[in-house]
């Protein structure tokens, strides 16, 4: 009996359902609960939530100052440390931690950066994509569009094996 | 008070990098896995995250509305958005597109969207931690070199 609840947990938390419904329900809460507010649908973004951060510290160290959310001004938003250290606590509680070597390293540095710059344009990471979509914001609506476009080409450029 | 966003943010992050890393959860992936293999697993982690946030959005109301003096910061004010006719039109719903498909486009060359690299990253894949140092790199590049060749040409 025991045993079957045990696995029965480790199933439910691998479960991508169980992630779309945990944080969808925290991302909305992060509005009224948490006060991450002044832009509207703000509960989970990798790359904003990252520029407001690295716009503290540079603020801090250099007085440097990008044009970023109200929000951010007095504190940084630690979600992204967040998520590494708790992907790393999972990986180590579960003996997946290893450092995997690979030979793209450039590539990987300037889809990075292509990324982020990318993402700061239309001020949303794929997560808040999704997040702002369900908040009735239309170009949100575009993005999801434009985004199954990409992946699709991607995804054809992979399976030719050009990628 | 003050405290408030800085340790929620931080809660939030860790729940979503622990269970990330459970369940192997991208936001790119999914459309990428059915298109490539048929695997539905991803994209229904996507659909039930659209599903409760719309669900905890309309939940959050009614209990606002309902109790209205002491739980009135429970409302999640409505921003009047444009239809969606007037942003297929506008500047920045071309700029989302676009954004998007690059976005998409360029994730699915890297493995993942930016929060499966951060988890990745937690777990030790070096060339997401690459990732991630051109991803932080590219944040002091837009602001200081892009936006301004934007503004100066848009």
């Amino acid at each position: 009996m025991k045993i079957f609840l045990k696995i029965d947990v480790l199933k439910l938390l691998a479960s991508p359902i169980f992630f779309g419904l945990v944080l969808g329900i925290l991302a909305v809460l992060a509005q009224p609960l948490f006060k991450i507010y002044p832009p509207q649908a703000y509960g989970i973004c990798t790359i904003c939530h990252a520029r407001d951060l690295l716009n503290w510290l540079l603020k801090q160290m250099f007085s440097i100052e990008f044009e970023t959310s109200l929000l951010s001004i007095n504190y940084p938003l630690l979600t992204t440390i967040g998520i590494i250290l708790g992907s790393f606590l999972s990986s180590k509680k579960n003996k997946e931690f290893t450092f995997i070597k690979t030979n793209s390293y450039i590539k990987m540095f300037f889809l990075g950066m292509g990324i982020s710059i990318l993402g700061l344009l239309i001020i949303s990471c794929p997560t808040r994509i999704f997040l702002r979509f369900s908040f009735s914001d239309p170009f949100a609506f575009l993005a999801i569009i434009g985004m199954f476009i990409g992946i699709y080409f991607g995804t054809i450029l992979i399976r030719t094996g050009k990628a | 008070m003050m405290w408030l966003p800085i340790i929620g943010s931080l809660v939030i992050g860790l729940i979503a990098g622990f269970l990330g890393q459970r369940s192997r959860m991208c936001f790119v992936g999914g459309l990428r896995d059915f298109i490539l293999i048929r695997d539905k697993e991803l994209l229904k982690g996507i659909i039930s995250f659209i599903i409760f946030t719309w669900i905890s959005i309309k939940i959050l109301n009614l209990i606002g509305e309902s109790f209205s003096p002491m739980t009135n910061s429970l409302i999640i004010e409505d921003i009047n958005y444009p239809s969606i006719v007037v942003s297929v039109r506008s500047k920045f719903g071309l700029l989302s597109l676009l954004g998007g498909l690059g976005l998409g486009f360029f994730s699915v060359l890297a493995g993942g969207c930016p929060l499966r690299q951060h988890v990745m990253a937690g777990q030790g894949r070096k060339d997401s931690l690459v990732y991630l140092a051109g991803f932080y790199i590219g944040i002091p590049i837009y602001y200081l070199l892009i936006i301004n060749v934007l503004s100066g040409s848009v």
